[in-house]
């Protein structure tokens, strides 16, 4: 007997704490006995007698385990009821609302048993700080004792993680009838109107196991739910997310992304990167292996709006592409809209992407190392006042020059040098429940030199600081405010005569504020505003040197100042019929100081018809655009686990990259909008079905659109980008258009877990201008660079056990238009061959097809290490193919040659270390 | 941006592999047969024009008609001069004799071929600075001279420039004989001096070399890197010489021939731009859909200098020699006992009154290794 007491008590410990565990192997749930049978079972299986004033014919839910014992059984069965157990000797006491106190036998217990913070006891006071964990516990909330009883309250809440105790964000709360949703958010906080009385809440979302959470709601009140993630130890193999809300959120297109999702996918070099992983979702091309710049759904990359923490990245490379410069270890996640883009974001014509940096744990000093084959990074999370501030530290750098030294001398490239390091803090500080600052600081570097001559480096620094405040039950305000820049300078000095600097650099700041307001159970209403101040100095060419005879030259500053104002609304007309409206209005302002040429009406802007001149002074505004942008999205739900989406959405970019590459070059420079440059609009329209297989282990879905593009920069035959005083003459503005269909396959679950995706998708540009007198392809639509219309992706992991995994991506898309010599003649005076071009893209480099395979090791899952490590090795591509980069014709020795580059054209092998602390 | 150029190297590099490779396809024919037109229109000059057509890509040789071309080329005036027609010296060439330009006139060439009207675009001639200094320098002992060269102009302006060089550069065979052998008569005999010592070598550049004073502090070229030569190559071995023309170009010229250059010269980065179709100076004006290429300048004249450096003046690094001397056991050992034989196996006799050793032809007669007995008629030494 004095055995089954022992038992009890550490199954009572058991309960909150393994219940992660308990749940794994929890079997079918038998709805529905009589609790008469579950009391036979126990006295049948126990000494116990059971002692209760219950009716024997109330029934309750148990499930059917032969695994836990009849007195667990009981156990589980009667915690979603108010009735309570206690336990006396060989006795069993099943009281309604209350529990005896019972005296347990020291002599067995120790001074464990006399410390046991019994779940059940807590139930009894309406503690408001105790952290929810238990699932088959009833929780009360709000006060029971008010006479009138609301129809509604509002729960509210922090989710948090059970062992770190960090925020959990993006986890879905669900109440079924009705039906009600809501979704924690960056924070981990979440408010949720709910019918007063007993609800059952589901719990689900990325990276935990479904869970559920019982309360008796009598008011409004708080509940803080403690969740467990599934798993640090338990297998961190989840790939992707989306989880639930492929069905059920009203947005379209949204992928967020974890890296602990990451981490086990076969990346170039070992490095887990947050960008080559957006890359790998349908609707996301690149153009060539060496290049972060990316194309959502036929748009251009600078169409892409990429945020770290509200401020604006231009940059998101490290060394040309090879890396991204966000050091995945500090990202705590990052959403990408290709399609629904919610009404609070703005600036860009195709997609969003925000990324999101962690905030240290206040609890607990926490801590991430990691060696790659180019790279070391270190992460700390460091609590400094115990719940109320942390700060995170993050950095990463290259070793050496190792790369350029490892060239040979021969090559005249062994004495360059090339390195890049970034750091990132996030320092995190909790007033009180109510009100929460962050301050966010990030700044990457990038250097890089072919030998002493030649030099080229470029940054990007961001500093903002955000503050969360819920200003009544309803209403939450978030007020940010911010600077970014990013700059870059090349130098040259081969030749003293005409050594020269280039540089170039972008500054603004940003004040923004947001709200949310839960105006009814049906309507989520968010809105703010956002206004931007620029300053760029467009470029400035300077001498080296005293030899130098290069004259400076500093083009005018470009200013301007970018307001928006949002509304958007998520309305629930029904538990099936949802709605996300929003409207977005934008101002923008070219402003002074500047001189600027005025041209002949009705013509190209050229030099040769220049009709005037005219200066601005300072602070006046050169040009107003301004205009509406309207986002739309519904969906229609049929069951839970199938839904029909549709949306369109338009959009505003008053910012250009002034680039006639193919790829996004690190000289690559921004104009704003001015007197003769137009903003870029854009509008999208899109419907996609959305299937989940009842067990939740497949997603299906399917997803169409077109878009169109206006006044998107297209560049004038032999433009000259850089230094150019009147960029408006070496320009044109062109229109596009982009259609295709995604379809998708996911599998979240199981050993096997990862993605099929397949993309149709065409995407075109025209010189519709009837001003232009020769357009490119003679004013046909031509496709653009990106436009390859098969694309297939497949990422997989296959886990062995909880220690091995296997990863395997695949990659085949179509390959990308090219222009290649339309002929060749022959030049009399040099004696050679010449090429000629005439048409755009009317070539196509061979298909691309790319498979990278790792195995990923972790060799202790035991929780109570100090350190916990992990190893990845793989092959980059695989089979070695030579993957066409691209294709070009050079003129040599007279006579015209044709060469094909790759990048990647044989496998590449790596290694990494990790190690989390 | 030069220094971009240099990026696809590491790439490549960094993988540790050749990634360039050749790259042959059937690439889709522009069906057209383009018009080219080359030449400047020169002052006190026969101006002479190049016409032609363009051939598809895929074709390995210069087709034997390509310039098979009959038309017929005026030069006009902005004042209403219009000249004879040019004649025809060989297929596809026509030439002007061209006067004095007017300062204040416009030039241009118009050309009727093929049933339709073509013109340049008139412009008033350029002069041509003189070039101020043309050097060369070689930093680093036994590693690359380099060519450079100094100009100035109107120093108001922005300058535009292009140039041209040829390259004129004596030989020697590796040994110097009196002996050699006779295939027709199977004879040795004696020659005194040896007359296929000394040999002279030609280039012209190939290359699309041009310059600006744009972005500079002052309107002058100041040691304007032309090219540079590879210390160890025969151009360094006895004594070069080169002749740089020096052209004055318009602005819009300039833009033509850069964007000439970046498309045949500089493609393959990682970030070159996408080429596009270059427009030059000349236009259909009977169908102006026709595409045609070229770009005729204006000049009141074209500039020279000429340079000599002699082998003496410069370091070579060690040159591996190719030249062996073969005794009569080495043939004996061969089996090509015969002169005939040792002559046919591409052997020759060195000697001076008698064979004192065999070896390769090339290393005795310049001939042989390219060379040409033309000498250039300026050529400051008496060498034969």
């Amino acid at each position: 007997m004095k055995k089954h007491t022992y038992l009890w008590i550490a199954m009572t410990l058991c309960l909150s704490v393994g219940k992660a565990v308990a749940q794994q192997q929890s079997g079918i749930v038998a709805d529905s006995i009589p609790l008469q049978t579950l009391l036979e079972a126990v006295e049948k299986s126990t000494p116990y007698r059971v002692y209760t004033n219950v009716s024997p014919t109330l029934k309750v839910s148990a499930k059917a385990n032969s695994r836990s014992s009849a007195l667990q059984q009981l156990k589980d069965a009667l915690a979603p009821t108010p009735y309570k157990i206690s336990v006396y000797e060989n006795s069993l006491f099943i009281l309604k609302e209350q529990e005896l106190v019972t005296q347990l036998p020291s002599s067995l217990t120790g001074e464990k048993a006399a410390d046991i913070p019994d779940g059940e006891l807590h139930s009894l006071f309406n503690d408001e700080t105790e952290k929810a964990t238990s699932e088959n516990k009833l929780y009360n909330v709000g006060n029971a004792r008010a006479k009138n009883r609301p129809a509604t309250a509002i729960l509210k809440g922090q989710i948090t993680d059970f062992k770190t105790g960090d925020p959990m964000v993006g986890v879905n709360l669900i109440v079924k009838t009705p039906w009600r949703a809501t979704a924690s958010n960056a924070k981990g906080n979440f408010s949720i109107e709910l019918p007063t009385g007993r609800v059952e809440l589901e719990i689900k979302g990325v990276n935990i196991k479904d869970s559920r959470r019982q309360i008796m709601l009598y008011g409004d009140g708080t509940l803080n739910i403690e969740m467990e993630e599934s798993s640090h130890m338990l297998g961190e193999v989840t790939i992707t997310s989306e989880r639930l809300q492929n069905v059920k959120s009203t947005q379209m297109g949204v992928t967020s992304l974890k890296p602990t999702q990451l981490k086990n996918i076969p990346m170039a070099l070992g490095e887990v990167d947050i960008l080559k992983m957006v890359q790998s979702l349908p609707g996301v091309k690149t153009v060539g292996e060496a290049s972060n710049g990316f194309n959502v759904r036929g748009g251009a990359t600078d169409q892409n709006l990429i945020l770290l923490n509200d401020g604006t990245i231009y940059n998101p490379n490290h060394l040309f592409g090879f890396f991204s410069a966000f050091n995945a270890d500090m990202i705590k996640e990052a959403e990408i809209y290709k399609s629904s883009i919610p009404a609070r974001y703005g600036g860009r014509i195709s997609s969003v992407l925000d990324i999101n940096s962690k905030e240290a744990s206040k609890e607990k000093f926490n801590g991430s190392a990691g060696i790659g084959l180019v790279t070391s990074k270190l992460n700390l999370e460091i609590p400094v006042i115990k719940e109320k501030t942390s700060v995170l530290l993050s950095g990463r750098t290259t070793y050496s020059d190792w790369i350029m030294k490892a060239l040979p001398a021969k090559s005249g490239y062994s004495d360059g040098t090339a390195g890049f390091y970034d750091l990132a803090t996030n320092i995190a500080h909790k007033f009180n429940d109510k009100n929460n600052l962050n301050v966010y600081a990030y700044y990457s570097r990038d250097r890089f030199a072919f030998n002493s001559n030649e030099k080229y480096n470029y940054s990007n620094l961001n500093a903002s600081a955000k503050w969360r405040t819920v200003l009544n039950e309803k209403l939450i305000g978030y007020f940010g405010m911010g600077y970014d820049h990013y700059d870059y300078e090349s130098q040259e000095t081969v030749v003293p005569e005409s050594a020269y600097k280039l540089s170039f650099n972008i500054n603004q700041i940003f004040a923004k504020a947001d709200f949310s307001y839960k105006l009814s159970p049906q309507h989520a209403l968010s809105f703010g505003f956002k206004s931007m101040l620029y300053n760029i100095n467009a470029g400035t060419y300077e001498p080296v040197g005293e030899a130098s005879l290069i004259q400076r030259d500093v083009l005018q500053k470009d200013k301007a100042l970018e307001t928006s104002f949002y509304l958007g609304d998520e309305w629930e007309i029904t538990s099936k019929l949802s709605i996300n409206a929003g409207i977005r209005y934008s101002i923008f302002n070219a402003m002074g100081p500047r001189t600027y040429y005025k041209y002949q009406e009705g013509m190209l802007p050229t030099i040769s018809n220049i009709t005037d001149t005219l200066s601005v002074g300072s602070g006046k505004t050169i040009k107003t655009y301004h205009g509406p942008e309207f986002r739309l999205s519904a969906r229609y739900a049929f069951t839970d686990n199938f839904s029909v989406k549709a949306g369109f959405n338009s959009m505003r970019q008053y910012i250009h990259k002034l680039s006639n590459t193919v790829i996004m070059s690190p000289t690559d420079t921004w104009k704003l909008s001015d007197a003769h440059i137009k903003p870029q609009q854009g509008w999208q329209t899109a419907a996609g079905l959305y299937l989940n297989s009842p067990d939740a282990v497949w997603e299906y879905s399917l997803e169409g659109y077109y878009k169109h593009l206006s006044d998107y920069l297209d560049y004038r035959g032999g433009a000259k980008l850089l230094m150019n005083h009147h960029i408006e003459t070496d320009v044109v503005n062109t229109r596009g258009r982009a259609y295709g269909v995604e379809l998708q396959v996911k599998k979240q679950t199981g050993k096997l877990n990862g993605w099929v995706s397949y993309t149709y998708s065409r995407t075109f540009l025209q010189q519709n201008d009837p001003k232009i007198a020769n357009p490119v392809n003679n004013g046909d639509w031509y496709p653009t660079d990106y436009d390859k219309p098969h694309d297939f992706k497949f990422v997989g992991n296959y886990r062995f056990t909880k220690r091995y995994s296997m990863s395997i991506n695949v990659d085949y898309s179509t390959g990308r238009p090219t222009t290649v010599p339309a002929g060749q003649y022959y030049n009399e005076e040099l004696k050679a061959m010449m090429v000629y071009y005439t048409d755009r893209n009317s070539y196509r480099i061979p298909d691309y097809f790319r498979t990278d395979f790792s195995f990923n090791i972790e060799p202790s899952h035991k929780l109570t290490l100090l350190t916990h490590s992990s190893i990845s090795i793989g092959v980059y591509n695989l089979t070695g193919r030579r993957n066409v980069y691209s294709i070009y014709y050079l003129s040599e020795r007279g006579k015209i040659n044709g060469y094909q580059m790759s990048i990647f054209g044989m496998p590449i092998p790596f290694i990494t270390y990790n190690i989390k602390f | 941006m030069k220094i971009l150029k240099h990026l696809p190297c590491l790439l490549l590099l960094t993988a540790l592999s050749g990634c360039i490779s050749e790259f042959n396809a059937n690439l889709p024919a522009s069906d057209e047969d383009i018009l080219i037109v080359e030449g400047d229109i020169v002052a006190n000059t026969n101006s002479e024009f190049s016409l032609s057509k363009s051939f598809p890509l895929s074709v390995d040789q210069l087709p034997a008609d390509y310039n098979n071309i009959t038309a017929t080329v005026v030069l006009t005036g902005s004042d209403g001069y219009r000249s004879e027609p040019a004649s025809k010296v060989s297929a596809g060439k026509y030439q002007i004799a061209v006067g004095e330009l007017k300062s204040d006139v416009a030039y241009g060439i118009e050309i009727e071929y093929n049933g339709a009207k073509y013109s340049s675009v008139p412009a008033t001639p350029l002069v041509t600075p003189s070039i101020d200094n043309l050097t060369w320098k070689q930093p680093i002992p036994k590693e690359a001279v380099a060519i450079h060269l100094s100009t100035q102009g109107d120093p108001d302006k922005f300058q535009y420039y292009m140039w041209n060089y040829i390259e004129d550069w004596e030989i020697t065979a590796d040994y110097y004989t009196h002996c050699f052998y006779n295939p027709t008569t199977g004879q040795i005999y004696q020659e005194r001096p040896n007359p296929v010592y000394y040999c002279w070598k030609k280039y012209s550049s190939q290359k699309i070399l041009i310059a600006t004073t744009e972005s500079q502090r002052e309107n002058r070229i100041t040691n304007h890197p032309l090219y540079k030569i590879d210390p160890s190559n025969d151009r360094m071995s006895v004594l070069y010489s080169v002749l740089v023309k020096q052209r004055a170009l318009s602005k819009e010229a300039y833009n033509y021939y850069q964007n000439l250059q970046k498309q045949n010269e500089s493609m393959g980065g990682l970030f070159t731009p996408q080429p596009s179709e270059v427009q030059g100076n000349i236009r259909c004006n009977t169908d102006p859909s026709r595409k045609v290429i070229g770009f005729v300048g204006v000049l009141k004249n074209i500039t020279e200098k000429r340079i000599f450096i002699t082998s003496a003046e410069i370091t070579r690094p060690f040159i591996y020699r190719t030249c062996r001397e073969y005794d009569d056991d080495f043939f004996s050992e061969m089996q090509i006992s015969s002169f005939a034989d040792r002559y046919s196996a591409g052997f020759a006799p060195v000697g001076m009154d008698a064979i004192e050793f065999w070896t390769q032809l090339k290393c005795v007669d310049c001939q042989a290794d390219g060379g040409s007995k033309k000498k250039p008629a300026f050529w400051p030494n008496d060498h034969q």
